[in-house]
């Protein structure tokens, strides 16, 4: 047969089905998932992918999440021998990883809210469901500290709270602007809220002049010490919202992008 | 010859001018390109927070992915497409451009432009009539590759440079084929090889299977005219054509049934939930039609004009494991059959489609390029413009693809053309099939992306044109004043047809 029929007819056959093997990474089982781990999401699509095998990296190099909670899916869905999809798995996640353990991982104490951390759920690939792995493994998502750029920090979350890094995961304000502490800001909420003990709306500027002197005391204990050369601000308190109770209270300053709490211990 | 290598060269030199002279243009990745580029150990190299619809991210640089990271929509499924060999050439020629990365689509854009001006000059080569002729109509067919619809795709993460280039060369084999008036055991393979090369390219493009065997089988091999009895000699003389047939099924179920689960997944639940149940007042009694009980069918309704991501999905509800068993692309062929209302406004929402031509919601500049985000370019747009005509009146699509048709059998049906002028005729015919069927095959899809899934059989309605033209010419210069029937005395009456045709 020439050669000419001999190319021709191998064409068919490599052209059958390409496919290229992936070229993934060795990484490593869900099941070792461990609380106090830090994980590197460099890509969107890595993020946005249920399951995750990329080694953890250490918490003092830049990474996307840090696991808080390891815990397995229960029920119908793990009794399934075939891994269902993630449109299915994804509430199943956002169930199993409970938010309480959240402020003791971060160190916090009553005076310390988190904020701009998200709740984010990891399972097993396909592979390892079918081999029996149940794991969930449930991060808390770094905020996003530069404009433009993804999550990412390069310091551990655990106990955050008690380290001067906590402007990372605490909330403050640009003007009418909520932020995180580590971006510019003008002002820093005070934990916790004001509580109101009035039996009754006093009048305008009398219940002005007591909320402030209630959001200065409350700032004081916040900073630990005192607040000079700083204000302090809050919510309008008005006749047809106090009975709310509650008021958020702000520290104002200079533009800067710490924090007045955090490594004051 | 020589105006096969002269036209190439020139079709060649105009798609890298319109690619990348005043600047690079391409195509914005709609989020597809991972799937396709991952496999190669790259990744996209754009800011996190990036809107990647409005701009081209030429550069792919090396990352490591992990697991189920690299495939479609994070299942870690393999997606397999003939594209990934165009992506190979173009990684390795990226270091030679000097450009950066692993790959860098300005690379694949440098090929595919080459492979423009090979297609253009082939057909350059295998079409009939004068010099002057072919040089026109394969200009005309690299007008369409040039034109601002389909050129992005060449500097772009799609599948589709792989598609409308086999598609190309799969026209200019089928030329090849026909060309001799008999079929040959190399230009079948020819054929078939260019087939594969097309329908590995993309799911969608499976449906190429029918019209390209009915094309290999259409004209009997030379060699094997000798076989008696003549039902079994004319069996015998497509035995070739037969045996590239089967083996061109099998590579393709074969191929088909190594694409990705989550596709079809996907597929489906557009099918249903972004098109039968849009803007559907019956949406519960469709769903009962489907076989869904009552009660499912209106719980499922509820997920009308949902994605399979999106927060209220269906896909999130525990009837969805139900909906995954009873809704296949059987049973969703069975409904169309069964309720024309929902064919003809499927179809309609087809050619609206096609009468958009080109993915109009995706950038084509590069970020640092100065233009405003999520602009087009239009630096060559001859059909983009003729293509308004078909934006007011989609419904005219149908009339083009008829008339190709119709000229195209009419020209196959003139005894006395001469074979390669015939097989003008032949491709005539051929390519309305190849539309409609794809265009069956992409709008089971239904509407959502439909521009997308119907790149190639917008390209080939594209192609209609100037095939159109040149079939209508082969056509009329076949056509010789008739002869006048003369009276011939002393002549038998069954003699004088004859002699009115000399």
């Amino acid at each position: 047969m020439p050669l000419r029929h001999c190319l021709a007819a191998l064409l068919p056959a490599l052209t059958a089905s390409c496919g290229l093997e992936h070229a993934t990474a060795v990484g490593v089982l869900s099941v070792s998932a461990e609380v106090g781990s830090c994980h590197r999401m460099a890509k969107p699509e890595e993020l946005y992918t249920g399951s995750d095998t990329a080694p953890p990296v250490p918490c003092t190099e830049p990474h996307q999440s840090e696991t808080y909670l390891v815990t397995g899916f229960t029920g119908e869905l793990a009794a399934a021998s075939e891994r269902p999809g993630q449109e299915q798995l994804l509430p199943a996640v956002t169930k199993a990883c409970d938010w309480r353990p959240i402020r003791r991982y971060l160190g916090a104490d009553d005076r310390d809210i988190q904020w701009g951390l998200q709740i984010w759920g990891k399972f097993p690939t396909r592979a390892e469901w079918a081999a029996g792995d149940r794991t969930i493994r449930c991060d808390l998502l770094a905020p996003t500290v530069q404009d433009g750029a993804g999550p990412e920090i390069a310091v551990p979350l655990a106990g955050i709270m008690r380290r001067p890094w906590s402007a990372l995961v605490r909330r403050c304000r640009l003007g009418a602007q909520d932020t995180i502490c580590a971006r510019p800001h003008d002002s820093e909420l005070i934990e916790p809220r004001v509580y109101l003990t009035w039996h009754r709306f006093p009048q305008d500027d009398q219940a002005h002049r007591r909320v402030t002197r209630l959001c200065r005391d409350a700032a004081r204990a916040y900073a630990r010490g005192p607040i000079k050369g700083m204000g302090v601000r809050f919510d309008p308190v008005t006749r047809a919202n106090w009975r709310d109770r509650q008021v958020s209270c702000w520290i104002t300053h200079p533009v800067s992008t710490t924090t007045l709490r955090g490594g004051l211990a | 010859m020589k105006t096969a290598f002269w036209t190439g060269l020139t079709w060649a030199g105009i798609m890298l001018i319109r690619l990348f002279a005043g600047g690079t243009v391409g195509l914005a990745d709609q989020g597809d390109g991972n799937r396709l580029l991952c496999g190669f150990g790259a990744a996209v190299d754009r800011p996190w927070q990036a809107n990647v619809w409005e701009h081209v991210y030429p550069t792919w640089l090396a990352h490591s992915w992990f697991g189920e990271t690299c495939g479609v929509e994070g299942t870690g499924e393999a997606y397999r497409s003939t594209q990934l060999w165009l992506l190979w050439l173009a990684g390795k020629i990226t270091p030679l451009l000097g450009l950066p990365g692993v790959i860098d689509l300005r690379a694949l854009g440098v090929i595919c432009a080459v492979l423009v001006g090979v297609v253009v000059g082939l057909l350059a080569w295998v079409l009939p009539g004068q010099w002057w002729v072919r040089t026109l109509a394969a200009s005309a067919v690299g007008l369409v590759y040039a034109d601002a619809a389909f050129a992005g795709f060449f500097v772009s993460p799609y599948a589709e440079p792989a598609s409308l280039l086999g598609v190309g060369l799969l026209l200019v084999a089928l030329l090849t084929l026909w060309r001799m008036g008999r079929a040959t055991v190399p230009r079948v393979l020819f054929v078939s090889a260019a087939a594969l090369f097309a329908i590995g390219s993309q799911i969608q493009l499976a449906a190429l299977l029918v019209p390209v065997c009915l094309a290999l089988l259409w004209l009997p091999n030379r060699r094997l005219s000798w076989w008696r009895p003549r039902w079994f000699g004319r069996t015998l003389r497509r035995l070739p054509a037969i045996v590239v047939c089967l083996a061109l099924l099998a590579a393709t179920g074969y191929h088909l049934a190594r694409q990705p689960e989550r596709q079809l997944e996907v597929a489906l639940y557009d099918a249903v939930f972004g098109s039968i149940l849009h803007d559907n007042p019956g949406a519960a009694k469709d769903l009962q039609d489907l076989g869904f009980p009552l009660a499912m069918a209106e719980e499922l309704a509820k997920a009308a004009d949902t994605t399979l991501l999106s927060d209220n999905s269906a896909a999130a509800t525990p009837l969805y494991t139900e909906f995954r068993a009873q809704v296949t692309l059987p049973s969703l062929i069975g409904f169309y059959a069964g309720h024309p209302a929902h064919l003809v406004r499927t179809v309609g929402w087809g050619l609206a489609a096609i009468g958009r031509l080109a993915p109009d919601y995706l950038g084509s500049y590069p970020p640092d390029a100065g233009q405003p985000s999520g602009a087009r370019e239009h630096r060559i747009a001859v059909y983009s413009w003729l293509w308004g005509i078909f934006r007011l009146a989609p419904v005219l699509l149908v009339l083009l693809w008829v008339a190709t048709f119709a000229v195209g059998l009419s020209t196959v049906r003139r005894r006395r053309l001469k074979a390669p002028r015939k097989a003008v005729g032949m491709l005539a015919v051929t390519v309305p099939l190849m539309i409609v069927i794809q265009f069956g095959v992409a709008m089971l899809g239904g509407r959502v992306d439909a521009v997308r899934h119907l790149t190639t059989v917008s390209f080939l309605s594209a192609i209609c044109l100037p095939l159109l033209a040149l079939t209508l010419w082969v056509r009329l210069r076949g056509v010789r004043p008739r002869a006048r029937l003369r009276e011939a005395p002393g002549l038998p009456a069954v003699a004088a047809p004859d002699l009115a045709r000399r």
